[in-house]
């Protein structure tokens, strides 16, 4: 019982409905006023005058009067106009057949079979109907609206923690990468074990990593062999310090959660220090919590937490947290002048 | 219904009109009954005198209270206080035809600006046989089922035009299916008995009443007082 500015085939079912509507109240009707066993001409005539008299109330009801009822802060205004206009096509159908279809239709002979309060109630009734009909069809659209509302933020979050997560590699890669050519430069003899490292980091970014959810256990493995390539490099004065769960069960979490902060503690923390630097990663996990710190101390002018190549880093993983795990986890960052801290506990 | 064969004991079958249409329920009830004292008197036509009186004063109420037995006044079963109020504001059509007397009562109303008549048929016994029994009476038994005859009057000076509603214009329309009042129809006979309620009748008058194919010169007859 609704236009809408749709395409044209939705208008076009939305104006088949309401002939199919209108057919029907005339079918009904008809059955109500025929005075014979059959319907003969005259009824024709009575049932569509009769109804050219309900038609516009129910149709200035359902598209006036109703509307209007959501933005009105008493009853009355919807109740008083509602009477007024019933009224005006009760004494219009009143008059319809007590006198102005002598004229309109001089071939035909009937006379109103009721009285104003009981056309007063056929008009009742198909307002309530009619109501009853917008009200059933509006809370099916406004159901698949809110489906299509859910399915569309759905999309809208998997673009974006793609997006964030394609942000990742290519920032972890690239760094990586340049230590390598940096040990290449060297003719370091750890260079083949780091690029098989490199090797199995890839697998787990280009492969594994696709999925929602990986095992925590692999989660953590990919931390650890991301810390032995990252200490490869390392000065020696940096000490990195790990405690991570052994037997994390099967708990699953977001991929490429965690490394960010370790990756930024070894960017900032390590690379800014021009003394002793020291990095503390611990991983603890309690029935579906996990609990991660990362602690480093920081070097001269560090601005930890921005990336060179463009803010990435914190703020992407913020971002990530915020969409994969809301109201489930708490993220503590303590920045003060020596030590930058964070602290993650997230609920699995 | 429509197979059920009426019996009808009509103004049109005993008195001068070719055919009247005939109802069911009167079209004039206790609550909209008038007077109009105009129509009392002898009329003629053709050759045939016509005595209207009002029935409080009619001879037909008088033979009837001195036909009470052992004081006590016969009551018919369908005797009421509406009744009473209705019959006691009509009048009696009292005229002979082919040796036999026939009593017709006869109710107005106002419609508009129209005024009609309802007439019914009362009883019609031989004439010379003052002292009928019921038996003899043309309109007792259970063959007879009396009916209601509606006419427009119009009361001129002397004159008194009797204009009953058109029975083959109304059959017609009720035929092509272009009326819509509640009717019954016998096959057999052709005949249609309007089955409409007082107020419906009421109401389709109110409305056609000044429609002039309800009625015809066919259907229309002139009284002149005598």
């Amino acid at each position: 019982m609704t236009f809408s500015k749709s395409s044209g085939s939705n208008q076009g079912m939305h104006i088949a409905q309401h002939i199919l509507f209108a057919l029907l109240s005339f079918f009904v009707l008809l059955n109500i006023f025929k005075t014979g066993s059959s319907p003969a001409k005259v009824d024709y005539v009575y049932t569509a005058l009769f109804l050219a008299t309900i038609l516009p109330v129910v149709y200035l009801h359902l598209y006036w009067l109703l509307p209007h009822l959501s933005r009105i802060n008493s009853v009355i205004y919807y109740i008083i106009p509602l009477l007024l206009i019933s009224a005006f096509f009760i004494w219009v159908n009143v008059q319809l057949f007590d006198h102005w279809s002598v004229k309109l239709f001089p071939g035909f002979f009937f006379i109103s079979y009721y009285k104003w309060w009981e056309i007063a109630l056929f008009f009742l009734v198909l307002i309530i109907v009619t109501t009853l009909l917008k009200l059933s069809k509006s809370w099916f659209v406004v159901n698949r609206l809110q489906r299509q509302l859910l399915e569309t933020d759905q999309q809208r979050v998997q673009a974006e923690l793609k997006a964030l997560k394609a942000q990742v590699n290519p920032h972890f890669f690239f760094n990586t990468l340049n230590n390598i050519y940096s040990m290449s430069l060297d003719k370091d003899e750890r260079l083949p074990g780091t690029i098989l490292k490199l090797s199995e980091l890839m697998r787990y970014f280009l492969y594994e990593s696709t999925e929602d959810l990986v095992p925590l256990s692999k989660e953590i493995q990919v931390l650890n062999d991301y810390i032995d390539l990252q200490t490869i490099r390392s000065d020696e004065r940096l000490e990195v310090t790990t405690a991570m769960e052994k037997e994390p069960g099967h708990q699953k979490i977001a991929p490429l959660l965690l490394i960010a902060f370790v990756e930024n503690a070894f960017k900032h923390g390590a690379k800014g220090s021009t003394g002793n630097a020291f990095i503390n990663i611990k991983l603890t996990t309690a029935q579906n919590t996990i609990n991660f710190r990362v602690e480093n101390n920081k070097g001269v002018a560090d601005e930890t937490g921005k990336d060179d190549n463009g803010g990435l880093g914190l703020d992407n993983v913020k971002r990530r947290l915020e969409l994969i795990y809301p109201q489930r986890h708490k993220l503590l960052v303590e920045n003060n002048e020596k030590i930058f801290l964070v602290q993650l506990q997230l609920q699995l | 219904m429509n197979k059920k064969i009426f019996l009808v004991a009509s103004v049109a079958t005993i008195t001068f009109l070719s055919s009247c249409l005939t109802s069911l329920h009167n079209l004039v009830t206790y609550s909209t009954v008038t007077r109009d004292n105009r129509i009392a008197g002898n009329w003629q036509h053709d050759n045939m005198i016509i005595k209207i009186e009002p029935v409080p004063t009619s001879s037909f109420l008088k033979n009837i209270s001195s036909a009470k037995v052992n004081g006590e006044e016969k009551k018919s079963n369908y005797d009421s206080k509406e009744d009473s109020l209705l019959y006691s504001n009509g009048y009696i059509m009292d005229f002979s035809k082919n040796n036999y007397r026939y009593y017709m009562v006869c109710c107005l109303t106002r419609i508009g600006n129209n005024l009609y008549a309802d007439m019914q048929p009362l009883i019609a016994g031989p004439m010379n046989k003052p002292n009928a029994t019921d038996d003899e009476n043309l309109f007792s038994g259970g063959n007879y089922m009396t009916t209601h005859s509606i006419a427009r009057l119009v009361v001129r000076e002397n004159e008194l035009q009797l204009s009953v509603l058109n029975d083959d214009f109304i059959k017609d329309q009720l035929n092509k299916g272009s009326a819509a009042i509640r009717y019954e129809k016998d096959d057999l006979f052709g005949t249609v008995l309007i089955t409409a309620s007082s107020t419906e009748l009421r109401q389709f008058l109110a409305k056609y009443g000044n429609d002039e194919r309800l009625y015809s010169s066919k259907n229309t007859i002139t009284l002149k007082k005598t």
